[in-house]
């Protein structure tokens, strides 16, 4: 019964015992008896199994005889920088699932993290990582290399090794491995490799084939290094269903083939690259070509780039979409020597613009690409800077205009597609772009409509609503009664004079405007500038307002205008000759003006009633009569109620009645306390507003006096308004005048002065001289 | 106060934009052009599972180097001298306003209406745009921004202009001279001087910074494109020479272009109305 029990115990241990310690497996790690890798090796048989457990095992390690390392949990086998890492020096050997790190550095031993020197290795599910070269195979043929991720070393593209490389080791199979930031993956004196479903990135050649043929390369991706795949002196070479995305290094090519004999590029995809396709004179040999057909090529800068010696490609069936050049001649000349066309079928294009009368998918006119900008850059390379220029675009458009300079097409499709061709099945999910992009357009067609949100903030109908809310702050507006505004921190209102004016000299140019001219308003008073036209009326309102240079001393309330200007007009009301003829609308105005004075709107709406204009609040201002318009800018001026009303001319434009409503307006707001200095040729004007007078002659200020105290000038009783043809103004002036009237021009119109008893000489005076007086109209004045 | 005269006269120059035909007109044109080019990018993208930055996107950039200086130029010409014209210039500073205030509050004002418009045209091309994934949306914003840039650059050459002149038809046939300058001629004269002496590539591209539409046209084309190696030579030599912060310093550009063209207008401005 013992040695049964015994027989029992030892059958049960041997099948409860692990694999490793099978016989023929070894097991490695950092607890085990076998710690370490090369001394499993050492001591395992041949077709042995080296199972290495999780931890960190130190390099180098050589694998000199047949044998699979396995690793459990990602052993790591670190080179510390220094050599080769892992050396596969045996044949049939096969290495899985290991992390290889810390190559060292030196290019003349090509010190890698994985080598292969022997045939048949299977390099499987490893992560190569820190080195210079990742995996090389070296005279190792029938190698397979599949699933390894390789990460070269953090060096400059130029100092960096090859991720995976092949040197005359053919019939590898290279299988889903990713590589990425090393130089390049190689394939040289290497045939019948197969290439399928790896990711190469961020390195400068993608796949490089050199001395190599009968290669099949598919469903890779090979995305932003300096070219995708470049295929040099080899032949019969297949590429197929890969997606070469954003290869925009210095060569910047997708897909690249220099002197290959009998290549077949068809259904891959390339885009976003700077040149597409790139082919350089190839095939090199007679009598075979290259068949270029079913690719999209899309969104590159150069869709297909191709010097002009190459000749035998048939180019058709691809879909050429949307490249900022579609096909182009490297460094001039044509693309004749291609086959665009096969059996009546072209390439898609989609600059195409042509049709298809017939529906048949083929396009009517042929394709032909004959820009003279693009010659003249293919000519001077220096000129692409003109690229999506006006310069460029107008050069295009002159050549089509003018067939003089039309150059002659660089190539012709006579079958071009009127379709896209199918989209090629490829390892590479081309996802929708988001849809939440699109809301970006409703973000800035917002921020479009907020300056005008600004805008109507400011709008009568808006600030008109907002001050109705408000409550009533001040009395409501009577004209007689509205007192002007009291003092301000800027400007102080007393009874010293509001303008002095001391020697102001105003020149423009060598003409003499105001010479030295002098005087004083004190609050209250009405001063009338008065004098011919160009007598300096106008320049000494624009020098109280601080709207010119002058010499000379003027102040406003104590402040000169030059340099306080805005607190100055702060306290002047300024009423022009005309208001100027805006498009606004009188509510418009009136809440701008209403807005820059600080007076709530409410009050300034109840100041456009006293005007009576009201009505007009939505007019328009230049629709507005002229009598309208001077009420308008009356009411302008006395909003805020300055304490100083300056007026130019105010009556020059008036009718009659409008004249007459207008003064009996300026002459309440006299009465009610507004000091006004007023600029008039009219002596009417004159007489009915002004407490005071300055005559003014050639700039000069030639008399002055009270209005109280003036003689009263009974040879000038009444005006006589002439209404004359326009070229008869200035003689009949002159004729008045050498008569010893006095007569002062209003647009077509002459007021003439006259004493009571010689009101119809100046009838005779210009009837004699055979000038028709169109209409007259004799307006009795107060007399001066 | 002169913070808030410049307020109310921005929204009043607002309000003058949306009456102005010049405005309207050009806001329509670019509103409708920008949307039949992206619509037809839409299309050719609608019928293709890829995208990118193609042949028809960059000529968004050609239509905005036709519109955006010819609106600027023509509006910042026709705002001074027109309110000299009509004598509202007088009127409006006879008001407690600063020839600064009035000169900001005009400029800030049609600034905005520009904006607005160009917004307005970049937010139509948006919805066709960004829902074929034919440019990067933040790179689509940032070309709105360049956008309004280059418009702001050409208003305060036009407000320049228009600073000096007292007719309209003046100021606006200065604007449009310099518009064919800036757009064609300043380039088609640097084309040739290219081939005739063979520039390097280093001075091609400092002699066209000069002109604010070509620092635009750079800064788009590197913005949507993502690099400038399609301007060959020049912009290879602008990739290297100045990398990623070349946008941000084309755009910085503009904006000195509109700060100094704002500043000579305004010094000028104030120059004229003191005569």
């Amino acid at each position: 019964m013992r040695r049964l029990v015994l027989a029992a115990t030892l059958t049960m241990l041997l099948l409860v015992t692990p694999p490793q310690v099978r016989a023929s497996e070894l097991l490695v790690c950092p607890e085990c008896p076998l710690r370490d890798i090369q001394e499993a090796i050492a001591t395992a048989p041949v077709g042995a199994t080296i199972r290495v457990r999780g931890g960190v095992y130190a390099g180098p390690v050589v694998v000199d005889r047949p044998l699979t390392l396995y690793g459990e949990n990602w052993p790591a086998i670190d080179g510390g920088g220094q050599g080769t890492v892992l050396h596969v020096a045996a044949p049939d050997v096969r290495v899985e699932g290991f992390i290889v790190r810390g190559s060292g550095t030196n290019h003349d031993r090509e010190d890698t993290g994985i080598l292969v020197t022997a045939p048949r290795a299977q390099i499987v599910g490893n992560q190569v990582l820190d080195s210079l070269f990742g995996i090389q195979l070296l005279n190792a043929p029938d190698g397979l290399v599949k699933g390894n991720l390789v990460v070269g070393k953090p060096l400059p593209e130029p100092q960096r090794g090859d991720g995976i490389k092949l040197w005359y080791s053919p019939r590898a199979q290279i299988l889903n491995n990713h590589v990425r930031d090393s130089r390049d993956v190689i394939v040289w004196y290497s045939d019948q490799t197969l290439l399928r479903g790896n990711v190469v990135e961020r390195g400068r050649y993608g796949l490089h084939f050199m001395y190599s043929s009968d290669s099949l390369v598919e469903q890779n991706v090979l995305r932003d290094n300096s070219v995708g795949i470049y295929l040099m002196y080899g032949a019969r070479q297949i590429v197929r269903n890969n997606v070469f995305f954003h290869n925009r290094g210095p060569s910047g090519y997708g897909l690249a083939i220099k002197e290959t004999d009998g290549v077949v590029a068809e259904a891959n995809l390339m885009l976003r690259n700077r040149v597409g396709l790139y082919i350089d004179n190839s095939p090199i040999s007679e009598g075979v070509i290259n068949q270029i057909t079913g690719n999209w090529i899309a969104y590159n800068d150069v869709g297909l780039l191709i010097s002009p010696a190459t000749r035998s490609n048939l180019i058709t069936g691809n879909t050429l979409l949307e490249n900022l050049e579609q096909a182009a001649p490297q460094g001039g000349g044509t693309l004749d020597h291609i086959t665009w066309a096969e059996s009546g079928r072209g390439n898609f294009w989609s600059d195409y613009a042509g049709y298809d009368a017939d529906r048949n998918g083929i396009g009517d006119l042929p394709y032909q690409n004959r820009a003279l900008s693009s010659v003249l850059t293919d000519r001077s390379p220096l000129l692409a800077f003109f690229r999506f220029s006006l310069v460029a675009s107008a050069l295009d458009l002159a050549a089509r205009a003018v067939p003089l300079f039309q150059p002659a097409p660089r190539f012709t499709d006579p079958a071009p597609l009127v379709q896209p061709t199918p989209l090629p099945e490829l390892p590479w999910s081309v996802s929708p772009p988001s849809r939440t992009d699109a809301f970006l357009s409703l973000a800035l067609l917002t921020a479009a409509a907020l300056p005008f949100l600004f805008a109507l903030r400011g709008s009568p109908r808006f600030a008109l609503a907002q001050a109705a809310k408000a409550p009533r702050a001040s009395a409501p507006v009577v004209l007689a009664s509205t007192a002007p505004s009291t003092a301000t921190a800027a400007c102080t209102v007393t009874d010293a004079a509001v303008v002095q004016v001391h020697g102001l000299t105003k020149r423009f140019g060598d003409r003499l405007v105001l010479d030295n001219v002098s005087f004083s308003v004190r609050p209250g008073e009405a001063v009338a500038l008065w004098g011919p036209n160009g007598a300096g009326k106008t320049t000494i309102l624009r020098c109280l307002l601080g709207r010119t240079a002058y010499t000379g001393t003027v102040t406003v309330f104590g402040h000169s205008p030059l340099q306080d200007g805005p607190a100055v007009r702060a306290q002047i009301g300024y009423v022009p000759q005309q208001l100027p003829l805006l498009d606004l609308t009188v509510g418009e105005l009136l809440t701008t003006v209403a807005r820059l004075r600080g007076e709530p709107l409410e009050r300034a709406w109840e100041r456009l009633g006293v005007f009576g204009l009201q009505h007009t609040w939505h007019q328009p201002v230049r629709t507005l009569s002229g009598g309208m318009q001077q009420r308008l800018a009356l009411a302008l001026a006395t909003i805020g109620d300055p304490p100083l009303l300056l007026l130019d001319e105010p009556t020059a434009n008036l009718d009659a009645t409008a004249r007459e409503e207008l003064l009996a307006a300026l002459r309440q707001l006299r009465e009610a306390g507004r000091t006004i200095i007023f600029a008039s040729h009219r002596p009417d004007d004159v007489w009915r507003l002004a407490t005071r007078v300055l005559r003014l002659e050639a700039g000069r200020v030639v008399a002055e006096s009270r209005a109280a105290a003036l003689p009263v000038r009974h040879d000038i009783h009444q005006s006589l308004i002439l209404e004359l043809d326009a070229d008869a103004l200035q003689p009949a002036t002159h004729l008045l005048t050498a008569h010893g009237f006095a007569v002062y021009r209003e647009d077509q119109r002459l007021r003439v002065l006259v004493p009571p008893q010689r009101k119809a000489e100046p009838f005779f005076l210009l009837a004699r001289l055979g000038i028709q007086v169109r209409d007259f109209q004799l307006e009795v004045t107060d007399g001066w | 106060m002169a913070g808030n005269t410049v307020l109310v006269l921005a929204q009043k120059e607002l309000r003058d934009a949306l009456r102005n035909r010049w405005f309207l007109a050009d806001a329509v044109a670019l509103l409708v052009l920008s949307s039949a080019l992206s619509l037809l990018v839409f299309l050719t993208g609608a019928t293709s599972p890829v995208s990118g930055f193609g042949r028809t996107a960059a000529s968004l950039v050609n239509l905005m180097l036709l519109l955006v200086p010819l609106m600027g130029l023509t509006l910042g010409a026709l705002a001074l001298a027109s309110d000299r014209e009509r004598s509202a210039l007088e009127f409006w500073l006879a008001q407690p306003v600063g020839t600064g205030a009035y000169f900001l509050g005009k400029a800030l004002g049609i600034g905005l209406a520009l904006a607005a418009a160009v917004a307005l045209g970049f937010g139509a091309s948006a919805v066709f745009l960004l829902f074929v994934g034919a440019t990067d949306p933040l790179a689509f914003l940032a070309l709105t921004g360049l956008t309004i840039l280059l418009a702001w650059a050409s208003l305060t050459l036009g407000l320049l202009l228009s600073s000096r002149c007292s007719r309209t038809s003046t100021a606006v046939s200065l604007a449009l001279g310099l518009w064919l300058v800036l757009v064609l001629l300043g380039n088609l004269g640097l084309m040739g001087t290219a081939l005739a002496v063979r520039l390097p590539p280093s001075w091609l591209l400092g002699i066209a910074l000069v002109n604010p539409t070509e620092a635009y046209r750079i800064a788009a084309l590197r913005l949507l494109a993502g690099t400038l190696e399609l301007l060959g030579p020049a912009g290879l030599y602008a990739d290297e020479r100045f990398g990623a912060t070349l946008p941000l310093l084309l755009a910085s550009m503009l904006l000195l272009w509109s700060l100094v063209g704002g500043v000579a207008a305004y010094a000028v401005l104030r120059r004229e109305v003191l005569r």
